[in-house]
């Protein structure tokens, strides 16, 4: 079936996607704001797939973390750097490896 | 925690395909796949089915059923998976450029590795108790 | 331990059990096994795309950045929100032993800039910096798959790992043990029982020799 992406972040990125023909973008003023853009989103069924920023995502936190936990696969949220090509240390699926495998495991990039 | 143990084994063939088809059907298919029993319906990707008919010369193309099945089975060992079907399990062995005896192949980790690698749409994996 | 009668019957029903519960914990570990797999190699082709789509946005973003200090930032803006917009993803999903994974594919790729609608006077710097977002895009959009597959491989892993270390380290020895104790109580039963008929059948005996005596 089809679905729609959208971005959400920076001005520079909602620009810089919707010149790639991504209609909707979203650049929140708040934390607030954010999460609740963000809750309705995840819950549009028409939606297939939400572009974040890294910067935006660190600052939702845990409570981000909250909502997309237990979410079907659509939509799908995925995190973005900005133009700044900022991306945390820490990276989600690290940790899923290492929960997984009991240890931190190095993949080898070949 | 038996409960438990039974609901877990309930979910370990479902969704399940509710039949299969044959290669030659999928090819000339404009939206291949096959119908799942949750309702859903799982495409196969285009790539994997030329692949499929370069391994499979035409005239067997009919005899060839897809989602290829892959059976676990403990009885065979860790780690080790059967292919159903002899001319699924020739496909398999031409993949993997083994030879196929007895038209019955049981293939190991790595192997199965590739084989999920290369054909992940249209192999299935099925648990035999 | 569990409490259980120690008759023959609840001896052959707990044998059952432990079958069962054997054959499911192979079955889950099986299962477990292959998610592994499975996982693992999503996660291989994870970091092989987010490279290249990272690689690939980092460009756009600097091509777009140009683009605003030499046209300016509001002309930019404005062109982007004339672009004809028309990018949409088709969408399906695919199961995984079970697991629900997303497929999906973006529609509209490159597009020609008499395609993208905004003024023909734009410069070149804008269309570049469009094609390179298209491209960007689409290498996101498979990564996207991709981090969710893995996601949830991931989870369904976690899951499955609890339940074949609940039933090795807790319901199963637990049967045995319950199992242990029941053949000991019968075999104890057996012998107090065995025991006993020979001292009733050494009593009888003893009866019969002095009685006989007597009679005789």
């Amino acid at each position: 079936m089809r679905r729609e992406i959208v971005v959400v972040g920076d001005r520079e990125t909602v620009t810089g996607f919707a010149l790639a023909g991504v209609a909707r973008g979203y650049v929140p003023s708040s934390r607030e704001e954010a999460l609740s853009l963000l809750r309705g989103l995840l819950g549009e069924e028409g939606v297939g797939l939400i572009l974040l920023t890294h910067r935006l995502a660190e600052e939702l936190g845990e409570e981000l973390k909250r909502m997309v936990r237990g979410k079907g696969p659509f939509p799908m949220l995925l995190r973005i750097p900005d133009r700044t090509g900022y991306r945390p240390e820490r990276d989600e699926l690290e940790e899923m490896v290492r929960r997984t495998v009991g240890a931190e495991v190095v993949v080898r990039k070949e | 925690m038996e409960e438990v143990l039974k609901a877990e084994l309930a979910r370990l063939n479902s969704p399940f395909p509710k039949q299969r088809i044959s290669l030659e059907e999928a090819l000339s298919s404009e939206r291949p796949g096959v119908p799942l029993t949750n309702g859903a319906f799982q495409p196969f990707r285009r790539e994997e089915l030329e692949l499929l008919a370069s391994l499979v010369p035409e005239g067997k193309r009919g005899e060839l059923r897809l989602p290829i099945l892959l059976a676990l089975d403990p009885g065979l060992g860790r780690g080790a998976v059967r292919v159903r079907g002899e001319a699924e399990s020739r496909a398999v062995g031409s993949l993997l450029g083994k030879r196929v005896e007895g038209g019955e192949l049981v293939i190991y980790r790595p192997e199965l590795r590739e084989v999920r690698r290369r054909l992940p749409t249209t192999t299935y994996y099925l648990f035999l108790p | 331990m569990m409490a259980v009668s120690p008759t023959r019957m609840s001896l052959l029903r707990l044998r059952r059990r432990i079958a069962l519960a054997r054959k499911g914990h192979d079955l889950l570990r099986e299962k477990m096994d292959a998610l592994v797999m499975e996982f693992f190699e999503v996660l291989r082709r994870v970091y092989e795309v987010r490279k290249e789509a990272f690689d690939r946005l980092a460009s756009a973003h600097f091509l777009l950045s140009l683009c605003m200090a030499s046209w300016g930032t509001v002309e930019t803006e404005q062109a982007a929100r004339e672009a004809a917009k028309g990018v949409v993803l088709e969408t399906s999903v695919r199961y995984v032993m079970g697991v629900p994974v997303p497929v999906a594919e973006v529609e509209v790729t490159v597009r020609s800039p008499l395609e993208r609608g905004y003024s023909l006077l734009s410069p070149s710097l804008l269309d570049r910096a469009s094609e390179e977002f298209e491209r960007a895009l689409k290498l996101l959009v498979e990564l996207a798959e991709l981090e969710e597959t893995a996601r949830a491989l991931a989870w369904e892993l976690e899951r499955t790992r609890r339940r074949v270390n609940a039933l090795e380290y807790i319901l199963i020895p637990r049967l045995e043990a319950a199992l242990r104790f029941i053949a000991m109580r019968l075999d104890e039963m057996e012998r107090e029982h065995f025991f006993r008929l020979k001292r009733i059948k050494a009593l009888l005996e003893r009866r019969e020799r002095s009685g006989g005596g007597a009679e005789g």
